[in-house]
């Protein structure tokens, strides 16, 4: 710590070098900090349950044949032969799956036209609590009576429905459970009975904010394309999905769309976040190596050039650990440095990313344990070279070589 | 202060074998002026970077204050470098970076000194080579002749028992060259030994001492103190 004032008065006469690297210490620790809190952001939600059976379930998308009129006797065929396969445990039809990236997003409001909260829309029958295994957590079950069939847009009607605890904690932020009973008005502003509250079934779509924001309405929707969720028996979903396809093919005319496991739908559905975050890996482990080496080629690049001054060090009493220790204090400076530029512009750009895209800002811990790890990467990178500057032999400072 | 017997040195650079010094015996007592002369190439500096622990020798004893140098640890010689020498360099060699000020509190940094200390002895320093008004300059600023005064103020700062000066007015005039001199004068008036190397014989009359060294053959006019052994 002797050499601390001297070493500022010279970094601070140097100017540009010790600035440039300072410049790609900060930058390189406000991208690394914030693409790992981006990737653990990522990761949480890849862990997220998606609030149904998701290794026993698929679904399939298929048509329905006739005239419209007709098509709720097709789907009630499908449903009783489907139901009645050994391999299958239950079965609803679903307007949309969780995670599809297709669906119906509505409002969700607390009275007619005005805007209180997005979601998505769901529209099932009464099984959907047992054939997706959602919780039900307050309220009650849906049941027969519930049910409503029509071609289509079910929404124009008033029923009771199920809600996601993410829309009862909002409609009721006091007490969530003070939502069963509350009536609300989905985009059409037609009254909805809230009757019960499960909680979590995901929507549509992964990466948007009102991904937990659901709303499930008892209304089998016969139109001539229909979606089944099927829930197989434990451990016998291929052999379920293999029986159902079987089952439904049997009809003349049947076009099967999709036939998905759920497991294979939410690897598919998080299939960009994964690529985006092996390229931020990518990009962090660069810029580590990138500012490895740059600290590394600069204090190889100082040491030579001032050999003679370090022959002079050494000469005039400084001993080789003195001098290691020179270099590695003089690195620790720049490094600190850097780290405090970077940990404030980390800040900045933690809070544009989580003003703009909704992201978490980046935690304390992440910002701390990222200036440790940068700072422990600089010493190791600057160590050889001093290590090298220790072993400069004093006679140099006689020597005009 | 400092006896050298049978001392030797060689080089040996890949299949090269420099015998830079032949083996000689010397001493030197507290408060000697000695002067060291000899064409270049000979061993001069060799010579110096030995007596100043800068340098291993090969062959011999060399004694410090009693002390065989070659028992001492590299920290040790660090210290003593620091405490009790002072180095004065054909080219000045003062780090380009920092101050005047700061230059010579280079070393005492490594030293137990307390602040306040330091500065006295830095401006007691400056006082003595006449710069102290300028203490805030950079090396750039000033001429040769300046800056080889600074760094005879930071040999001197740390109050050494000797000097080691390898030709300290190769560099300059001859106008320079003798106010260097009479400084060097001056410090070894108060009682620190000085060891001078110079190619210039009117310098090296101004020694109470002058030590020969001619290819790598070291030997002394008179008293003869030190006899080169054949
Ligand atoms: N580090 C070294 N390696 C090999 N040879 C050296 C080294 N330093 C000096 N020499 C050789 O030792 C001899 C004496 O050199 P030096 O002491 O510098 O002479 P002077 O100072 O009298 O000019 C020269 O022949 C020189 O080439
Ligand atoms: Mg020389």
């Amino acid at each position: 710590m002797k050499d601390l004032a001297p070493i500022i008065k010279t970094l601070l006469k140097a100017k540009a070098s010790p600035f440039l690297l300072i410049l790609q210490i900060a930058i390189t620790f406000m991208v690394m900090v914030n693409a790992v809190n981006m990737l653990s952001e990522r990761s949480k939600n890849m862990a997220r349950p998606i609030g149904v059976d998701e290794t026993n379930s698929f679904y399939i998308q298929t048509n329905l044949q006739g005239e419209s009129n007709a098509l709720g006797a097709r789907l009630d065929e499908d449903l009783v032969r489907l139901r009645a396969l050994p391999s299958v445990q239950g079965v609803t039809p679903m307007s949309a799956i969780p995670l599809e990236a297709w669906g119906r997003a509505t409002l969700i409001n607390k009275e007619p036209a005005k805007v209180f909260e997005y979601g998505a829309y769901f529209a099932v029958d009464e099984s959907v609590v047992e054939v997706l295994g959602l919780n039900l957590i307050a309220g009650e079950n849906l049941s027969v009576e519930d049910v409503y069939t029509l071609p289509m847009d079910g929404i124009d009607l008033s029923t009771n429905i199920l809600i996601t605890k993410a829309v009862a904690q909002s409609l009721s932020p006091d007490d969530w459970q003070q939502a069963v009973g509350m009536t609300v008005y989905l985009s059409n502003d037609k009254p909805q009975q809230v009757k019960g509250v499960v909680e979590t079934m995901q929507g549509p779509w992964p990466l948007w904010y009102g991904v937990e924001f659901n709303v499930i309405s008892p209304l089998r929707e016969a139109y001539n394309e229909v979606r089944y969720f099927v829930r197989a028996k434990p451990g016998l979903r291929d052999e379920a999905m293999e029986q159902v396809l079987e089952a439904l093919l049997k009809t003349p005319g049947r076009m099967i769309e999709k036939a998905k496991t759920i497991e294979t739908l939410k690897f598919e559905a998080y299939q960009s976040d994964r690529a985006t975050s092996k390229l931020l890996i990518g990009v962090c482990l660069g810029l580590l190596i990138v500012t490895g080496l740059g600290i590394y080629g600069q204090a190889r690049f100082s040491v030579n050039r001032r050999k003679r001054q370090i022959g002079t060090r050494r000469a005039l009493g400084a001993s080789k650990g003195q001098v290691m220790r020179f270099f590695m204090l003089e690195n620790a400076v720049v490094s600190l440095t850097g780290l405090v530029i970077g940990f404030i512009a980390a800040l900045s750009l933690s809070e544009q990313f989580s003003q703009h895209f909704g992201l978490t800002p980046v935690p304390l811990p992440y910002l701390l344990s990222g200036m440790a790890a940068l700072f422990v990467l600089g010493q190791l990178s600057v160590s050889y070279p001093a290590l090298q500057a220790s072993r400069v032999e004093p006679a140099i400072a006689t020597r005009s070589a | 202060m400092l006896k050298m017997t049978g001392l030797a040195k060689v080089y040996l650079t890949s299949d090269v074998k420099t015998q830079a010094l032949q083996p000689f015996n010397l001493s030197i007592e507290q408060g000697e002026f000695v002067a060291v002369i000899g064409p270049s190439g000979s061993g001069k500096t060799t010579f110096l970077n030995i007596a100043g622990l800068l340098e291993n020798h090969s062959e011999g004893v060399y004694e410090l204050d009693g002390k065989d140098v070659s028992t001492l640890s590299d920290k040790h010689k660090s210290a003593y470098r620091n405490e009790k020498i002072g180095f004065v360099f054909q080219s000045f060699n003062l780090i380009p970076e920092l101050n005047l000020y700061d230059n010579i509190d280079m070393p005492l940094r490594y030293r137990k000194f307390t602040a306040k200390e330091r500065d006295e002895r830095i401006m007691k320093a400056l006082e003595q080579v006449g710069l102290a008004g300028r203490k805030n300059h950079y090396p750039t600023q000033l001429s040769g002749g300046q800056q080889q005064r600074v760094a005879i103020a930071r040999a001197i700062a740390g109050s050494p028992s000797v000097i080691f000066a390898d030709e300290p007015t190769g560099n300059l005039d001859s106008k320079m060259a003798q106010g260097i001199m009479s400084l060097l004068q001056d410090i070894n008036a108060s009682g620190t030994s000085i060891i001078m190397v110079t190619h210039d014989n009117e310098q090296a009359q101004q020694a109470q001492r002058i030590v020969q060294i001619k290819d790598g053959v070291l030997s002394e006019d008179a008293p003869i103190l030190a006899q080169a052994i054949a």
